[in-house]
């Protein structure tokens, strides 16, 4: 039972220090709050606040068309339009996006209305970074939008061509009118629309709000696992600097001991950090990890386990605490990285959604986002605790061999 | 003199020592390099974002109608609008974006929930009639979506309303023609309606919808120099930007702590007891800090072109910001290490102070280029990382007010960093 | 200040409610090696430190060669080398390296400083080891680049804080040769021990220090002629010791009679004939004697004289 008195006085160590308490328990709370808000974590439909991506328009012409046109795309659920003086030059539009003020900027120029009404044609102009997944966003938006447009022109013009093969000296104008509003009008309720329903946790087909926290708190559970570790690994670094190693291994406690009560140590740690932050996520980000409880659990203690293990073999290998952060960092990016932690996987080409497999962050978030997202069960989510205990392995045995090479 | 002296052995002893160059060179590249394959390349090629092949299985329970009973394009033949659908989903236009199967409702559910496919869309029975205004109300498609996909189905449903738009252009069209006509007082025979009908409905005749004329502005400043960014090009430069900025603070730091280990070392003491007044020992060692920050930007910013093709913008702007990064990440470590008590802190310093507030402050790297709720532009403007970013970000669009605007910012952080510092220290060896 | 190298005046330090200098005030000769001897805690570090213009005196002060340390701390300090009890040094660049970067604070430069740092690895013995990493090297070899680094500008005065503790015999046997070499040369020295074998075969003059006053200050003659030429006996007994105090007390030629944890110092006029009366009288009262122990005049025995305690136990 010695490693047990050895996990505690580590444990004693690492949380004397407030600081590291703080950083520990907060760090991973504050990241999560900011990107899930950021990707519309809270987006249920009747909060006040408008996630949709600012859309500046600038208007050449004001004709009762435009105005249709702007009417049209205020119902976007993708774009918030947002009018400018058109006074303004196409180089401070092209900065505000630049600046990430406005996704994109849409110019209405003069003679929009006459075109449209003469050729049924739509030309607009829109000021966007194509290169980016924001301006392909937009670009689909508009482009739809504007195709309607552009329907809606054709059908009051096929509606005039009808009308005047009856009536060639009736009000023609008053007909196309009539004709193109009630066209645009027609597709705000086309006989055909799109219904978007997701796998859910109690497993209904209904609809359902995206909670982005789903994403984002499992990543940064992951991340913030390995970046605490610095802190855990200097303990362990801080007894062979003082001596105090040599000394525990001159009494009758085991090697292995030793160890496991400093793997331990780091294990209540992380452990504890999950506690925390999977309370926090079910009671303030809606996020139902108690509808699997045992899944949970397990998942828990085996992200917690290799985690431990990689604190462990980083503490054995480094030799002063600023080795220990770029022996944890380096991991961390690479693993938040590759791991689907910071942007998804399904950004990333197909070697690299393979290449994240190899990656224990790819787990753990693959683990809690089935839990979260899709229901499962303990039983479900066998794969992510059959990789984790390898991860687990893949750390803890040369952890233990070099320690027991050093101290021979 | 002196404090040069100090300086350059300072300098000296960081550039002998692995794990600084580690720190200063090595992770920043190692970690943009990593991105660079995350997304495909390294650029200098036209890297084009490559959005990702989405499985998809189609599930067709449209009837048909009797109103239509035969269907035809391309020389085949269709029972329904909802099997023309799935072919035309099958195109080789779509194979880049799409990995098209068909099967059951069930079965197409069970599939997306054990993620062997992005999104299942299932075609009601009613399609058909009501593209063809012989359904009492709208029809829904579904898309049945994996929850952890977001782009990929996304684009997909894209896709298939698209051409669902161009199918109920028909109908619209032909039920706006005939109110119009008909509040204006034509009534049109059997023989005009069909004829209206065919020249409405050319399903026939389908081909990608015709767009509408969109000219797309690039957002290029007068000032930023011609080619614009590729999409990796663009994410890269946020990394290595985000990954500088990041272990600036990370170098600033590790030599400002150089005064705590001489001190425990008993080296400071004897820098003290020598003729050497102590503003002289710590303006060498805050001068050093300075010069190794100023060695570490000019490097990754030069590397990041020369490798990645990384366009950081005009000069005038770059400088300001180096200029802004070099004084507020070699303050800021003064005045961290100001605040602790002895090496022994030190991993609390890295792995917390440092880790979070770089991380708070380059968050905008991972909202690619996504302009984001106001309260998360001000969040990050809470660490002096976050104001760097915000530099490096102006001054990178060539805006030049706002990099003056936010170096003004950096540098007046400095000051403050480099008072506290300076007086916490001075009175410590006093 | 004529022939002084070093003069402190009513030296007074607090570090908080330990009052840790107490009113120190003594000259240092120009060419003499004047030791300050005491247990730990004595105060000998805190009054270097504020020699050398590390600590900050609460009261009194500081002169080196003329000049006053708080007002003209330059050109003090430039007088000074200063070994301090620990290894300074920068590990991770050679030797060479370091005495470069320490001549250059003291001032030298060019090719006075490399003909200097040349001397000076000679004079340590370390010129074929001069391009290595210091952490490479033996603990003795430390302490030499230690004392190599305080005697690059040479200095008027040096001062030595405790250099052979911790260190093997042969590292010590040169250390004390380096410093009467030093001496010879014309050199200043204050040093500081708690071994009193050091004190007594280098000193010119010593003070000795306890709970932060100076409790004695002469040459080791005159010390030693504040317990006289008494011999002093170390006994440790089975039996009544109030007993056998007061039946020796009354023996001619017992001086003092001091107990501590046991053991009892008697200060004698001459041990060998008054030992066999000890034993007697102690018979006499039923006390057993255990081990006796003589030591003749030495200044243990001025510290047990004035402090009542031990050096060595301090």
């Amino acid at each position: 039972m010695k490693f047990l008195d050895i996990a505690i006085k580590d444990l004693y160590q690492i949380f004397k220090d407030w600081k590291t308490a703080i950083f520990l328990v907060a760090g991973p709370i504050i990241f999560t709050l900011m990107f899930g808000f950021m990707f519309g974590g809270f987006g249920s439909p009747d909060t006040t606040t408008d996630h949709r991506l600012p859309v500046w328009v600038s208007v050449g012409e004001d004709t009762p068309v435009t105005q249709s046109f702007l009417a049209y795309l205020e119902n976007s659920s993708v774009i918030r339009m947002t009018p400018v003086d058109p006074a303004r030059s196409i180089e401070e539009l092209q900065q505000a996006v630049n600046d990430e003020e406005a996704a994109g900027v849409l110019l209405i120029p003069e003679g929009f209305t006459a075109t449209l009404i003469e050729k049924a044609e739509t030309h607009l102009e829109i000021i966007l970074d194509e290169n980016t997944t924001t301006g392909i966003t937009v670009q689909q938006e508009i482009g739809t939008a504007a195709n309607r447009l552009q329907t809606a022109a054709r059908i009051a013009r096929t509606s005039v061509q009808t009308y005047q093969t009856f009536d060639d000296k009736g009000d023609s104008n008053q007909l196309y009118h009539d004709a193109f509003m009630r066209a645009l009008q027609a597709w705000e309720a086309p006989p055909v629309t799109a219904i978007e329903t997701r796998t859910a946790p109690t497993g209904s087909q209904a609809t359902s709000d995206e909670n982005a926290f789903a994403h984002s708190l499992p990543g940064m559970m992951a991340q913030f696992t390995i970046a605490g570790l610095i802190g855990a690994a200097e303990i362990i670094i801080q007894e062979r600097k003082s001596g105090a190693l040599e000394r525990l291994l001159g009494t009758a406690v085991p090697k292995f001991s030793i160890l496991a009560g400093h793997w331990l140590a780091v294990f209540g740690m992380i452990f504890l950090q999950f506690i925390v932050l999977v309370s926090f996520g079910q009671i303030f980000l809606r996020l139902d990890f108690l509808a699997a409880p045992w899944a949970t659990l397990i998942l828990s203690i085996a992200s917690c386990a290799y985690a431990a293990s990689l604190g462990l073999l980083i503490g054995i290998l480094a030799k002063m605490p600023e080795q220990s952060a770029i022996f944890t960092l380096i991991p961390m990016f690479i693993f938040s990285g590759l791991g689907g932690a910071w942007v998804p996987l399904e950004f990333l080409g197909e070697q690299v959604r393979q290449v994240a497999r190899f990656t224990p962050v790819y787990w753990v978030m693959t683990g809690f986002k089935d839990i979260l997202l899709r229901g499962t069960t303990l039983a479900d989510i066998w794969p992510s605790l059959l990789a984790l205990a390898g991860f687990f392995v893949l750390f803890f045995i040369p952890a233990v061999l070099i320690f027991y090479r050093k101290r021979t | 003199m002196k404090s040069l002296t100090i300086a350059l052995k300072d300098m000296g002893r960081s550039f002998r020592s692995y794990f600084a160059l580690a720190f200063m060179f090595g992770v920043p590249i190692l970690m943009t390099l990593m991105f660079a394959f995350l997304f495909g390349g390294i650029g200098g090629e036209e890297q084009a974002f490559t959005v990702p092949v989405t499985d998809v299985i189609l599930v067709n329970q449209d009837e048909g109608s009797p109103h239509l009973p035969n269907l035809e394009l391309d020389g085949q033949s269709y029972t329904s609008l909802g099997a023309m659908l799935v072919d035309l989903l099958g195109a080789e236009d779509f194979s880049e974006l799409m990995r098209i199967r068909l099967a059951e409702e069930a079965d197409a559910r069970s599939a997306v929930n054990a993620q062997e496919a992005g999104v299942a869309v299932i075609i009601p029975p009613d399609f058909t009639n009501a593209l063809i205004g012989q359904s009492e109300g709208q029809v829904a498609i579904e898309f049945y979506k994996d929850p952890e996909l977001s782009l990929g189905p996304q684009l997909t449903q894209s896709i298939v309303m698209g051409i669902v738009d161009y199918f109920s252009s028909g109908t619209i069209s032909l039920e706006t023609v005939m109110t119009v006509l008909g509040e204006h007082g034509i009534t049109l025979s059997q023989t005009e309606l069909l004829e209206l009908i065919q020249t409405l409905t050319r399903f026939s005749e389908f081909d990608q919808p015709e767009s509408s004329a969109l000219t797309i502005i690039l957002p290029t400043g007068p000032e930023v120099e011609a080619e614009p960014a590729s999409l990796v090009q663009n994410i890269l430069r946020g990394v290595m930007g985000g990954m500088m900025i990041f272990y600036a603070f990370f170098t600033g730091t590790s030599t400002a702590q150089s005064i705590l280990e001489e001190e425990e070392n008993g080296t400071l003491a004897r820098l003290f007891i020598s003729p050497t007044d102590t503003r002289t020992i710590l303006n060498g060692k805050f001068m050093a800090g300075f010069l190794i920050i100023i060695i570490q930007v000019n490097v990754l910013l030069f590397f990041a072109n020369l490798v990645f093709r990384i366009n950081w913008g005009p000069l005038l702007p770059l400088i300001l910001f180096s200029i802004g990064l070099v004084a507020l990440s070699g303050t800021f470590g003064i005045f961290i290490m100001s605040l602790v008590k002895g090496t022994k802190q030190a991993g609390v310093i890295y792995g917390g102070v440092l880790t979070f507030t770089g991380m708070l402050g380059i968050s905008s790297v991972f909202t690619g280029g996504t302009p984001v709720e106001s309260l998360f532009e001000v969040v990050p403007l809470i660490v002096p990382q976050g104001w760097a970013m915000n530099a490096l970000k102006a001054s990178w669009s060539g805006n030049l007010a706002n990099t003056l605007l936010y170096t003004g910012g950096m540098l007046i952080w400095a000051v403050f960093f480099l008072a506290i510092g300076t007086a916490r220290f001075k009175k410590r060896f006093a | 200040m004529n022939g002084q190298a070093i003069k402190v005046q009513n030296l007074d330090k607090h570090f908080e409610d330990i009052h840790a200098v107490k009113d120190v005030s003594f000259e240092v000769r120009k060419g003499e090696i004047f030791s300050l001897l005491g247990p730990n805690g004595a105060g000998k570090t805190t009054t270097i430190g504020m020699i050398a213009g590390l600590l900050k005196p609460d009261a009194g002060e500081v002169w080196l060669m003329g000049h006053s340390v708080s007002r003209q701390p330059k050109t003090a300090k430039a007088e000074l080398g200063v070994v301090p009890q620990e290894v300074a040094l920068y590990e991770d660049i050679s030797a060479r390296a370091n005495l470069n970067f320490w001549g250059k604070m003291y001032s030298l430069r060019g090719q006075k400083l490399a003909g200097r740092v040349n001397e000076v690895l000679e004079l340590i013995e370390l010129k074929d080891r001069a391009t290595g990493a210091v952490s490479k090297f033996s603990g003795g070899m430390k302490r030499r680049l230690n004392v190599g680094v305080a005697l690059l500008h040479k200095p008027q005065v040096i001062i030595m804080d405790e250099p052979t503790v911790g260190i093997d015999p042969q590292s010590r046997r040169k250390i004390l040769d380096s410093v009467q070499h030093l001496r010879d040369q014309g050199v200043t020295i204050l040093y500081t021990t708690h071994y009193m074998e050091e004190a007594q075969e280098l000193s010119d003059r010593i003070a000795i220090m306890d709970h932060g006053e100076i409790i004695a200050l002469g040459t080791h003659q005159e010390l030693i002629d504040i317990v006289g030429e008494l011999d002093r006996i170390t006994l440790t007994i089975s039996g009544d010791s109030a007993k056998a105090v007061a039946v020796w007390q009354k023996i001619g030629g017992v001086e003092e009679i001091t107990s501590e944890d046991g053991v009892l110092h008697l200060l004698v006029k001459d041990s060998n004939q008054i030992l066999p009366g000890i034993f007697e009288a102690a018979a006499t009262v039923d006390v057993r004697i255990n081990s006796v122990e003589i030591r003749e005049p030495n200044l243990e025995a001025v510290f047990l004289h004035l402090t009542g305690r031990a050096l060595r136990d301090s």
